[in-house]
């Protein structure tokens, strides 16, 4: 048994990582297998534990004593890899069981990507897998390695250099791709782990090892779509306290959605609850493989700045300006420069230097001007990031400066630094000077400021997560009500609801909103309004018709009860030429409100994560204004108010011109109150306010027009707990 | 001495063949000898017969269950073929009568089929000497218009009509029937109805199998989930993001859509759906159809483009139908006749 295997904390997946021994079943002497590549990557790599192949039909493969099956083996046996074609690999998981192993990587590809046949194998895989209680990694993957081991699981062909960045990706080819780029940048990993299918451990479980692997200060993961979205929420909220997790997440664009859906068979449309959701979790999501990289980079090697405030030394103005520009539109602050600095340098560059941010130590910036800038801005207390930009000009000294700012950064190694070396040829060994002492180098100033950039968003999540997490306030509802209207709706055999009843959902949730009653023919409807008092409001209301302003559907100011009736025939005959397969369709009768500012709100679930929450401008037009903003429930306070914030409306209701101040604090109550309803009650999968009015400070909200459609199984599942 | 009830109805789909079959299978559970009878069809394949037979376990056969074959194409027909079908009707009928204490006989089609040439519900019910009951639709409260006028047209040739059953009834109008229609059809017009039955996607509703009897697709994958039922047909032609939401609004459904569009074949799998049928002839990505698979939802493959795909099945609706395998029907026809006065019912043929 190997000792050189070190001891580490013992988490759930750890012995995919240290397993002392490793079978490879479909073991092969035939170059090109991937059961060949396997044991020639455990071997070539130094895999210091037990490599033990299975195959029936050899004695020896490479050099190793081969077994007949993993019975045949004496010793124990931590870990299986499987490279055997799909038909078998059901029976390699029975032997398994049988000999009590918990681990595998199943590299074998042929299940659910193949279609239903392989779905179904898939299926049965996954039964075994939870009877026998084993964890398992794929299928279809590339397998795993781990460079402190070291163990190259994988049909990989190479090894990544020794490093702390852990990464995860549901495409084997990208880490391939990628493995074979970092060691030309000598850019170190601790961990590459291809998750193929994810029939069971999928990237929620590999953050959660990655955050607490010692070897991985950083976790990055390519991801298509996410299965467990709220447990993926939970677990980076934790680990991002920590460790900052990058995520390039493909399928943004609508033909990408489109491939993304078709290979993935999820969907992969929503990006915003993606994008949403990433921030919830305290997520850094990165556009590009590059932004990715470049924001790795400097995770992997730079401290934390605190704040957003960035000089950039340059020895040249255009690249200045340009990474100036970068920088602002990014988000940071290419901040004003202390009196002290500016006096410092300008007594100490030449005069026609700026000392001012950007501070352009000129074409004729030897090392030693460069140090005068370095000097003076670290000990700014303005500066807290640098990025030092240099072009190949005359007096240029690329090694030298190279070395100045090695040393700079161990003077302040609380600032993190960054380069741009803009250039090839001449600047390449400055460069890999700088890339050796772990201070990130780019050919161009754009990615010195995604690298830092990237440094200051995780370091805003890590000051947000280290303040805490509010928990959701709550409120005193009515749930007996939202049960019974509930009840009522999926016995009646419907999913969305009539106007009336939920407006009595909402009310019920302390949401105000005008009294509404459902009328099904013309005496029901004079009796109704004769109720409310005159004068009322006339909505059609059906499941079926959704736009009902569109048709003529709603009526405002309806005076007397001869307007009743005559509103009544003339709505229910448009309903019935708008929809006329409808079965129901009725006229909710409602109380006049008075009118105030407009906001729609929307709950909607997503699949992967629950209820996305939205709230904008509202109104005819709110599909031009685009005033949105959005959030995932359950919401807290701080959130919600954030979410209002967001808005460009929530300028207006602050006041504006003179107006008054709006009732925002119940607006953000209202958010509050309806996350606890889709918390309370998860079949609610679309709910709309269009409009919520808002009132003077001090005058509330009404909720006048509400839709809300419903999961009939999620319903009946609640019901029966 | 055998009791008969002619059931008809006013328009076709109201769940007819369906609510005799259910009925007959209420009044056998109570030990009585029921027989199905059904003297005229206009189908070739009419399958009527052959279910009612297993559902009830006649001993007869399909050809005398239903004797007479009488299409929309031979109104030319002699005097002398209409009598050679009157006999056979009768030939059949009086083979099985003394097998049951009580004969169900369905109409073909509705109440007036074929009265031009004499062999409507009138005549028939006349021949075999049956009283009538009538399902009407009850949609709509104006659906009792017909009921009115169907029930005094048979009362004036001394048809012992029973009452009534609407089927179909939207449950937020069950309070405006029960309250304002029905007790106005009992005291003014003097017709009995029943029960309500209300519009309930398992009593009435076709299952994939039988709507792919009109589309005659390939099915690619959850074969063994043809027996869901459709109540509704949605196409999907919108945005990707707002499919989930439209989709949603609708359950037990079909979703038409085109082979390409994965992720609204995706999203409508996300929700309530029964059946996806995809157009163009366009094969999905294997991970759709894996997906179908664990949502054990079919998926049909059609050649036909997507608007040519609805027209076909709106134009040939298909009416689901009741059949020994399908307990779930059963047990929710059970249910109904907990509501629907089916004692009433068996009192009236006494």
């Amino acid at each position: 048994m190997a000792d050189t295997i070190s001891n580490q904390i013992k988490s759930e997946l750890s012995t995919f990582f240290n397993a002392k021994s490793v079978a490879v079943v479909g073991a092969s002497n035939a170059k090109g297998k991937v059961g060949y590549d396997v044991v020639n990557n455990l071997s070539q790599f130094k895999y210091p534990g037990e490599i033990i192949p299975i195959n029936p039909k050899s004695e020896e493969i490479q050099g190793f004593k081969a077994y007949k099956s993993l019975s045949d083996y004496q010793g124990s046996i931590e870990l299986v890899m499987i490279a055997v074609p799909a038909r078998f690999v059901n029976n390699v998981i029975d032997e398994m069981g049988s000999l009590g192993i918990k681990y595998v990587v199943i590299i074998t590809a042929g299940f659910k990507e193949v279609g239903a046949e392989g779905a179904q194998l898939e299926k049965e895989l996954g039964k075994k897998l939870k009877k026998y209680n084993i964890r398992a990694i794929g299928p279809n993957c590339l397998g795993l390695l781990d460079s402190h081991t070291p163990l190259n699981g994988s049909f990989a062909s190479s090894m990544p250099i020794k490093g702390n960045l852990g990464f995860i990706s549901q495409s084997g080819a990208l880490i391939t791709g990628i493995l074979d780029w970092s060691l030309n940048e000598g850019l170190g990993f601790s961990k590459f782990i291809s998750v193929g299918n994810k029939l069971d451990v999928d990237e929620v479980d590999l953050i959660r090892e990655l955050g607490v692997d010692p070897h991985t200060d950083a976790i990055l993961a390519y991801i298509e779509a996410i299965n467990h979205g709220r447990e993926f929420i939970e677990v980076c909220q934790e680990v991002s306290l920590n460790k900052p997790i990058i995520v390039i997440k493909s399928g943004s664009s609508q033909a990408g959605a489109r491939a993304a859906s078709s290979h993935t068979g999820s969907l992969a449309g929503a990006d915003t609850s993606y994008n949403v959701a990433f921030e919830k979790a305290g997520v850094i999501r990165a556009e590009s493989v590059q932004e990715l990289f470049d924001a790795a980079t400097a995770v992997a090697t730079q401290p934390l700045p605190s704040s957003a405030n960035i000089c950039i030394i340059t020895n040249a103005g255009g690249p200045g300006i340009i990474a100036t520009d970068f920088a602002e539109f990014s988000g940071l602050n290419v901040t004003p420069l202390s009196a002290d600095t500016i006096e410092y340098l300008q007594k100490n560059l030449p005069p026609a230097a700026s000392a001012y941010n950007p501070v352009d130590v000129l074409g004729t910036g030897n090392a030693a001007e460069y140090k005068v800038a370095l000097e003076a801005t670290l000990a700014d207390e303005l500066v807290s990031m640098i990025l030092l930009i240099i072009t190949p000009q005359g007096m240029t000294e690329p090694v030298k400066t190279a070395q100045v700012l090695i040393e700079m950064h161990k003077q302040y190694p609380e600032k993190p630094v960054a380069a741009a070396y803009m250039g090839g040829v001449d600047l390449a060994e400055g460069s890999k000077l700088l890339k050796e002492n772990g201070i990130p180098c780019f050919s161009f100033p754009e990615r010195g400021v995604t690298s830092l950039n990237g440094l200051w968003k995780y370091a805003q999540i890590k000051k947000e997560r280290q303040s805490g997490y509010l928990k959701p306030e709550l409120f005193d509802v009515n749930k007996n009500e939202v049960d019974e209207i509930i009840e009522s709706v999926i016995n009646k055999g419907r999913v969305t609801m009539l106007g009336s009843e939920a407006i009595a959902i909402a009310q019920a949730y302390g949401i105000t909103a005008p009294i509404t009653k459902t009328a099904f023919s013309i005496n029901e409807a004079v009796r109704i309004a004769g109720e409310i008092g005159y004068p009322v409001v006339m909505k059609i209301t059906s499941p079926d018709i959704i736009h009902k302003t569109d048709l003529g559907g709603v009526v405002i100011g309806v005076k007397t009860a001869e307007e009743v009736r005559s509103n009544f025939s003339r709505m229910m005959n448009a309903g019935r030429t708008y929809a006329p397969e409808s079965k129901v369709i009725g006229i909710d009768i409602q109380e006049m409100s008075k009118v105030g500012r407009e906001l729609i709100l929307g709950l909607s679930e997503d699949p992967q994560f629950g209820h996305l929450i939205i709230i904008g401008s509202g109104g005819v037009y709110a599909e031009y204004h685009k005033d949105i903003s959005f959030g995932l429930t359950p919401l807290n306070k701080t959130e919600a108010t954030k979410m209002l914030e967001r808005t460009r409306i929530y300028k207006i209701l602050e006041g504006v011109r003179g107006d008054k101040p709006s009732e925002i604090n119940k607006v953000i109550e209202v958010l509050q109150r309806l996350s606890q309803l889709v918390t309370d009650y998860p079949e609610i999968l679309e709910l709309d306010i269009n409009p919520l009015f808002v009132f003077d400070e001090g005058e509330g909200i009404s909720a006048v027009d509400v839709k809300i459609t419903l999961s009939k199984e999620k319903a009946m599942k609640r019901r029966e707990k | 001495m055998t009791s008969n009830l002619f059931i008809t109805s006013l328009s076709p789909g109201v769940g007819k063949t369906t609510f005799t079959l259910a009925l007959a299978l209420k009044i056998k559970k109570e030990g009585k000898r029921v027989g199905y009878f059904k003297p005229i069809t206009d189908l070739e394949q009419d399958t009527d017969a052959v279910d009612a037979k297993e559902l009830l376990e006649m001993k007869e056969d399909p050809s005398t269950i239903c004797p007479a074959l009488v299409s929309s194409y031979e109104y030319d027909m002699t005097e002398e073929q209409k009598d050679n079908i009157k006999k056979s009707i009768l030939d059949a009928y009086n083979s099985m009568k003394s097998n049951y204490d009580i004969i169900l006989i369905e109409s073909c089609r509705m109440v007036h089929r074929l009265a031009f040439l004499g062999l409507s519900t009138k005549e028939l019910a006349i021949m075999l000497d049956a009283k009538v009951l009538i399902l009407s639709s009850g949609e709509e409260v104006v659906d009792a218009d017909r009921l009115i006028l169907t029930t005094q047209y048979l009362k004036a040739a001394d048809i012992d009509v029973i009452g009534g059953i609407l089927t179909l009834v939207p449950q937020e109008l069950f309070g405006l029937f029960e309250t304002a229609i029905c007790p106005k059809l009992r005291d003014q017009h003097k017709i009995n109805t029943f029960g309500l039955v209300p519009d309930r996607t398992t009593l009435v509703a076709p299952s994939v199998k039988e709507i792919n009897e009109v589309l005659n697709a390939k099915v690619i994958a959850g074969e063994q989930y043809q027996h869901k039922l459709v109540e509704n047909y949605m196409v999907g032609a919108m945005e990707p993001e707002s499919a989930l939401k439209y989709f949603r609004r609708s359950v037990n459904k079909a979703v038409i859509t085109g082979g390409d569009r994965p992720q609204l074949a995706i999203a409508a799998l996300e929700t309530d759906t029964s059946v996806l049928i995809l157009t163009g002839g366009l094969h999905p990505s294997q991970m759709v159809l894996a997906k179908a698979e664990t949502s054990k939802v079919p998926v049909l493959l059609v050649a036909g483009d997507t608007y040519s795909t609805i027209k076909q099945l709106t134009a040939n609706p298909v009416y689901g139908k009741i059949r020994a395998d399908q307990k779930e029907k059963i047990d929710s026809w059970n249910e109904i006749f907990e509501t629907v006065k089916y004692r009433e019912i068996l009192d009236a043929l006494e």
